[in-house]
């Protein structure tokens, strides 16, 4: 991935809503994993998820702090940090303890990440100033208005369920492969 | 139990390394805490020579007997250096009715490409420059120019309309060489207030 980096974190869109994300997912299979491999140990250190989604938060907060990123782009050592915290403090934090989280636990970290990402836009847009000495205003601007159709699928996704149960998801996914197989069928 | 106890941990770690990392919950952008870094605990600026826009080569930052001014610029910004030359122009004027003696003014190029002799002067000159207390200089080569721009923490971007984008402001040297101080780029006043209280 070294080659790639330079790429991705050239432009802020990209390091936020690629770099990132893709760190953090490769972080949630290792959480899998260890989920699946370790559950007598996480069973007696992280009841409910609860140290392991402590550990999230926190990574999340911190890397939050436009401050970090800059210093991720001009100095090594927050940069191997970046790369170490996120997949395992937060990916991985996140994959090994989310099955054993309670469900109300679990919304409120699904409400809570969807009004921090729409705080972040609401700063990225609004704020006169520019965040990260590395990324352009325009930049922000930018990545503020890539936010909110991100946040509108999200708010969607994460809707169904609580309001429909799981039948709609299942409904819609029964009915396109009904449709892939009916246009299957007719080709 | 065991649980519990690690999340009193995580806790308390997690806000002890957000303390620690935001200087105190002080400087959440990196331009924050640079400013607040010049403030508590001030970087010694390497020395370094530079042609100035009269031709001569000055070496800044070393044990004078002053303190320097120090903007960052390229004298085809349209826009922060524009503000940066007004605000060096009015602390100028300042300068000259306050009797203040024994601080330099310095505009530092970082267009190595662009901005030769010729452009220095006329920048020196379109801003009504005054030789004796404002010089507008050039670093020699592009490795002392980035180690300069790494002490003081300016990060210059391309841009395709205006050529760069940098962040920037009025930055104080002491005569020991330290960067103590950043004030906005208009921040006149409070850069001078800071300079009368120091000579």
């Amino acid at each position: 991935m070294w080659p790639i980096a330079p790429w991705l974190e050239g432009n802020m869109s990209r390091h936020v809503l690629i770099q990132l994300p893709l760190l953090a997912i490769a972080g949630w299979f290792i959480g899998r994993l260890i989920y699946e491999n370790f559950r007598p140990a996480l069973l007696v250190w992280n009841r409910h998820g609860a140290a392991g989604i402590s550990i999230a938060v926190f990574t999340f907060i911190f890397w939050m702090i436009p401050r970090f990123l800059d210093a991720s782009l001009s100095d090594p050592i927050p940069a191997f940090a970046k790369y170490i915290t996120i997949p395992l403090g937060f990916g991985a934090c996140l994959g090994a303890s989310w099955d054993m989280a309670p469900a109300w636990l679990r919304g409120f970290l699904k409400v809570n990440f969807l009004s921090m990402l729409i705080f972040l836009a609401w700063l990225y847009a609004a704020s006169p100033d520019q965040l990260c000495n590395n990324y352009a205003r325009d930049e922000q601007r930018e990545l503020a208005f890539r936010l909110v159709p991100i946040i509108c699928a999200l708010g969607v996704i994460f809707a169904i369920r609580p309001l429909f149960g799981g039948v709609p998801i299942k409904a819609g996914f029964a009915l396109s492969c009904l449709a892939y197989l009916r246009k299957a069928g007719l080709s | 139990m065991r649980t519990i106890i690690a999340c009193a941990f995580i806790c308390t770690a997690g806000v002890w390394l957000a303390y620690l990392g935001t200087d105190g919950f002080h400087a959440f952008t990196a331009e924050q805490a640079r400013r607040y870094s010049a403030i508590h605990n001030p970087v010694k600026v390497e020395p370094a020579r530079l042609t100035t826009h009269l031709g001569d080569e000055i070496e800044f930052f070393s044990n004078r007997d002053q303190y320097v001014v120090v903007e960052f610029i390229f004298t085809h910004c349209p826009t922060i250096c524009q503000a940066l030359g007004r605000s060096f122009s009015q602390l100028q004027g300042k300068l000259e009715d306050e009797n203040l003696d024994g601080i330099q003014l310095l505009s530092i190029t970082f267009d190595l490409e662009v901005d030769g002799q010729t452009e220095l002067a006329q920048f020196a000159d379109r801003h009504g420059a005054d030789d004796s207390i404002w010089l507008v200089a050039r670093p020699q080569n592009e490795k002392q120019l980035a180690r300069l721009l790494k002490r003081f923490g300016i990060v210059v971007l391309d841009d395709p309309l205006y050529r760069f984008v940098h962040n920037g402001g009025l930055h104080i040297v002491s005569p020991d060489g330290r960067l103590v101080a950043i004030f906005e780029p208009e921040d006149v006043d409070g850069a001078l207030e800071f300079l009368m209280a120091r000579t």
